[in-house]
């Protein structure tokens, strides 16, 4: 090893120490960026309406008065306790459009995948276009064709549109394509399995990680939905979370007959954005490997 | 054995099996079924709606394609349109830019500090859209919102963020916060899959981080970027919840009309015209279909969209 | 081959079964009908969904949508009166966001409640055009109960003061000033009784040293707009049952350029502040003392509940609004009323509910007290225990001796049958007028051409 070699090698870790200083400025420059608003939610929460308003310490620091529990305590008994209720609407809503919607997609992006079929090429790019069409704008005429077989404001009028996952039937193909080599499935139909029986035992425990990532998708899909349920639910009680409390937000907005519940709108906010994040934070792991299988080209 | 492959592949091209036929729509019914009732039946039936008027009045006539040709000359919507677009070409590359840059530091860095802000950026995507809207919302509020007594600190006023001027930056950054950490994750978890040794023999070669970032591991995850981006056009064209949620605090400054599928709603729901509202939406999928082709033709070497 | 045909076929056979039925919803509308269809079926509503719990079993309901606040235990008080009927209450949004709930079930046919609170801002769109969703009550016999009502009300429940009812009043917003008697006094500046004495007192404010404002001129403040044009004299909306396809359209009067010159002016000079109104932002910059006044809706009180001790200093006082001169009118911005919906399934019954569910001094107390809502009903507004009523929030003043006499000497206006949409273009030329400086005249003179574009777009004659 010459004097050379060895002086750039210097350069180059010196150059690496202070390129890691920066990088670790600019993590810690944007971690602020994401936690604030969040920090502020955590804070908020602790607040009763006059402390949202006009409490001490200003708006990122805890008010004198802290109301956390009493805010839960009001949140357990306001309209007789509803919120509770939007939150297991949510959670059911998200759950049940979940796993219909990931089983769905599984079988048909195993079906686009590994069988040849009449109308397969049109069909599928049928899927790819449905994956650019604006959902919203599919809104309006959904609820009236739903209103025409009476299942508006029912479970159903939530849970039915939400199956529907172009997107994910399109990873599932991908992943599929890349990770179930024809060899094998021939070799499982050689050894005398029918196709039900070579895709439960042979495909699916191969597709697990694509199938967790399209079931994650599904389930903030769901549990962001809004403009739907806000248009087909008139029952309060089959609200979701988002839909009720952005409800909350317009009566308090309402000027005629409005009443301030802002401080129910934090802390319902943060208790209800709780479940997610921790299982996102767990589950991350199990998840990003099927997207990236989507998006690294088979 | 390989020879024998291609042979078998050669037969199965030509012949389609019964078989194979009847498994492959086995596997695929149930999403056709979904498919046509939740997509194909309501949007066959929000064109027919859209070929008819509906005036106070004298009702509903037929009225084939004119809404259509009011629509591409109605200002309101052409400028709908064109404030979406402004908002693609600002927010897509922010939001994919900044998400690039997050992923290659972290990926380059591996300690405890990354891994924990990688966690971070990802945080605002577990929060509904609607959610972080509203507490954007009151962030942005002069009199309850905490910019006043920080720039205060520094014995600045605080930028007016729902202002005329202010709006737009401020609703591109809920988006971009929003999102942005999503976007991160998956270049992340693309860059996670390509094997370290590819690296190695730069790093050997004397090529800086920084160089070996653009050079070698921005081209390899080009495929997971043209995903992103498509993802990320198709949502700000379609823009609709953050700015209808942050209209709750300025009326004034974000109009009922601010985005086409706002335009759409407004009309349905307040103005009570739901033929021309399902033209509106019915061009507005048109055109995000149109952008969302060529963009994918120009970029369809990397995107591995195509059949 | 074959067989991925019969499915192809079977798919297109579903496809055109869906698109026959939805599309024979589609134009069923089109039908020339002069009054809102009338039914009769008491069993209906057997399995409606309700808000509140129903205790009586095997009794009639009624369903009814409202956003009153303490909804619940009017409900409660009615059913417990009722034997022969049962109140099924959903809230099923508040203003804006219930009326889109019904326009979603009228498109669908379907899913709307038999009894609806709407406020007298768009009745006429339920009953005008070809399309009409909101009942008659006249042939129930509703045109006996005008003299249980002020005058005004009456007047917009009946689109003119005809023969037919589209609506029970329910509450209403006289127009009044709020005050901070607190700051005035610190200041000493007098309190304005006339709207050139307001410019006066806010300027004076600001010169002794008033961090704030006198008070907030509101851009998007939908009705309260039309009342303070209205308070000069000003008619911007022409609109009545006697004739239903003619819509008069007039922002270009003396009337109106001399309200909007004069809050151009305030703005302009610094006096008053242009928020957009019912933000979290606004309510907190009323009650935080940002503003010296608010000149508002009564009822506005009632929205402060929960938030009014965020300054403990302030000491709140009513007065009546500021006029222009001695022959100013009393207004009145807001409040609403029940109407029955061409989908009530019993309508007679419907209309009963309508007509009684506030007809009862138990009812009518927890709407006043606990609602906050302003009483329409002139036996409680001649009453001595409402005059007497005190109210914490001002001190224990009593209010209602300013408030009741704007109530009762209010004679109502009109609205457009497509309100919403001439809301939504008046908030866009008065932000410009106030904030941007636009040229009044012009301003005025466009908005007026927009609307009246509209209305004959959508077949009305515009009045000249």
């Amino acid at each position: 090893m010459n004097e050379q070699t060895v002086n750039r090698r210097a350069d180059a870790g010196h150059q690496i120490r202070s390129t890691h200083k920066l990088a670790s400025l600019l993590l810690f420059i944007c971690c602020v960026y994401f936690l604030f608003p969040v920090w502020w939610l955590l804070v908020a929460a602790t607040k009763t309406n006059a402390g949202l308003f006009a409490g001490a310490h200003g708006p990122i620091w805890f008010d004198n008065n802290f109301a956390l529990w009493s805010n839960i305590k009001q949140l357990t008994t306001y309209e007789g306790g509803i919120y509770w209720r939007w939150l297991l609407n949510s959670f059911l809503y998200a759950i049940g459009g979940g796993i219909g919607a990931t089983t769905i997609s599984v079988m048909a992006g195993y079906g686009f995948a590994k069988f040849r079929f009449h109308g397969r090429k049109l069909y599928f790019n049928t899927v790819l276009g449905a994956l650019m069409i604006p959902t919203t704008a599919l809104v309006i005429p959904t609820f009236i064709l739903m209103s025409q077989f009476g299942i508006t404001d029912t479970i159903w009028a939530v849970l039915l549109p939400s199956l529907l996952s172009p997107f994910g039937t399109y990873l599932m193909r991908i992943y599929c394509m890349g990770s179930l080599p024809d060899e094998m499935m021939e070799a499982a139909r050689v050894d005398g399995a029918g196709e039900l029986r070579t895709f439960v035992q042979v495909s699916l425990p191969i597709m697990t990680p694509a199938i967790t990532t399209v079931f994650l998708l599904s389930v903030v899909g769901c549990w962001n939905n809004f403009f739907l349920p806000s248009v087909v639910l008139s029952d309060t009680k089959l609200f979701p979370i988002t839909v009720g409390l952005t409800q909350w937000q317009v009566k308090s907005n309402a000027g005629a007959g409005s009443e301030q519940v802002w401080n129910l709108i934090t802390s319902g906010a943060l208790l209800s954005v709780i479940p997610l994040v921790l299982a996102f934070l767990f589950l991350q792991r199990y998840w990003v490997g099927g997207l990236t299988a989507g998006s690294v080209k088979a | 054995m390989p020879s024998v492959n291609v042979h078998h592949i050669a037969m199965r091209s030509r012949t389609v099996s019964r078989k194979e036929n009847a498994w492959g729509w086995f596997f695929t019914a149930p999403f056709a079924v979904i498919f046509l009732l939740f997509l194909v039946v309501p949007l066959t039936y929000a064109f027919y709606v859209s070929l008819f008027s509906y005036t106070q009045l004298r009702g509903t006539v037929f009225s084939g394609l004119s809404n259509y040709s009011r629509a591409f000359t109605d200002p309101i919507f052409i400028r709908g349109m064109g404030r979406v677009i402004v908002y693609a070409v600002v927010m897509v590359p922010v939001q994919l830019i900044l998400a690039l840059v997050l992923a290659l530091v972290i990926d380059s860095i591996k300690n405890r500090f990354s891994s924990f802000s990688r966690l971070a950026f990802f945080l605002p995507y577990a929060i509904p859209v609607v959610i972080g809207a509203l507490m954007w919302g009151f962030l942005y509020s002069q009199q309850m919102g905490p910019f006043t007594s920080i720039f205060g600190i520094f014995g600045m006023k605080a930028p007016a963020f729902l202002s005329p001027d202010g709006i737009f930056g401020s609703l591109v950054n809920v988006v971009t916060w929003q999102w942005t950490g999503y976007y991160m994750v998956i270049l992340y978890s693309a860059l996670q899959s390509v094997p370290q040794e590819i690296y190695e023999s730069a790093r050997l070669d004397g090529a800086s981080e920084l160089q070996i970032a653009l050079k070698i591991k921005t081209p390899i995850i080009a495929s997971s970027l043209v995903m992103v981006t498509v993802f990320s056009l198709i949502g700000t064209l379609q823009f609709y919840t953050e700015p209808m949620i942050l209209r709750n605090n300025v009326p004034s400054v974000i109009a009922p009309e601010y985005t086409p599928n706002m335009y759409a709603q407004a009309l349905a729901f307040n103005y009570n015209q739901l033929n021309y509202s399902a033209t509106i939406s019915f061009a507005l999928g048109l055109l995000v279909v149109l952008f969302s082709v060529v963009f994918m033709r120009l970029t369809r070497h990397q995107s591995g969209l195509e059949d | 081959m074959k067989k991925s045909m019969r499915i192809a076929s079977t798919c297109i056979a579903c496809l055109s079964i869906l698109l026959v039925s939805a599309c024979g919803g589609a134009d069923s509308g089109s039908k020339e009908a002069n009054e809102a269809p009338i039914h009769s079926d008491a069993k209906a509503n057997n399995n409606a969904k309700c808000q509140n719990t129903i205790k009586k079993q095997g009794v009639e309901k009624v369903t009814v949508w409202a956003w009153y606040p303490a909804m619940e235990k009017m409900v409660d008080t009615f059913n417990d009166r009722h034997d022969d009927v049962q109140v099924c209450w959903t809230r099923a949004g508040s203003g804006q966001t219930q009326y889109q709930k019904i326009a979603t079930a009228v498109k669908a046919k379907s899913g709307l409640a038999d009894v609806v609170q709407v406020e007298y801002d768009v009745i006429s769109q339920y009953v005008s055009g070809v399309e009409k969703h909101i009942v008659n009550l006249n042939q129930f016999g509703a045109d006996r109960l005008s003299n249980k009502f002020t005058k005004g009300v009456w007047n917009s429940v009946s689109l003119g003061g005809g023969k037919s009812v589209y609506a029970i009043p329910v509450d209403q917003g006289p127009y009044i000033m709020m005050y901070r008697k607190d700051i005035f006094d610190k200041y000493g500046v007098k309190v304005p009784t006339t709207w050139q004495e307001y410019e006066q007192a806010g300027k004076e404010l600001r010169q002794k040293g008033f961090q704030g404002h006198i008070g907030n001129y509101e851009p998007s403040g939908n009705g309260s707009n039309v009342t303070l044009i209205a308070q000069n004299k000003g008619k911007v909306y022409e609109y009545s049952a006697a004739q239903p396809d003619k819509v008069g359209v007039n922002f270009t009067s003396q009337e109106s350029k001399a309200v909007m010159e004069y809050w151009q002016r305030l703005a302009k000079e610094g006096t008053v502040t242009t928020d957009d109104a019912y933000t979290a932002e606004w309510y907190k910059k009323i009650v935080d003392g940002s503003w010296a006044t608010a000149v508002c809706a009564s009822w506005l009180v009632g929205s402060l509940r929960g938030i009014s001790g965020a300054d403990t200093s302030a000491n709140w006082k009513v007065a009546p609004a500021p006029t222009w001169d001695s022959s100013t009118p009393s207004v009145n911005f807001g409040g609403s009323s029940l109407a029955v919906t061409d989908q009530a399934k019993d309508t007679k019954m419907a209309a009963k509910v309508a007509m009684e569910f506030f007809d009862n001094p138990d009812i009518q107390q927890i709407a006043v007290t606990e609602s906050g809502l302003f009483p329409t009903w002139t036996a409680i507004l001649h009453s001595d225990a409402f005059k007497n009523m005190t109210d914490p929030f001002y001190g224990d003043q009593k209010i209602n001796n300013v408030i009741a006499p704007v109530a009762m000497a209010y004679k109502g206006y009109d609205f457009l049958p497509f309100q919403p949409y001439a809301y939504d273009e008046q908030t866009k030329v008065f932000t410009d007028i106030v904030r941007n400086g636009a040229d009044v005249s012009g301003s005025l003179q466009s908005l007026n051409t927009t609307l009246s574009n509209y209305a004959t777009q959508q077949g009305f004659t515009v009045k000249q």
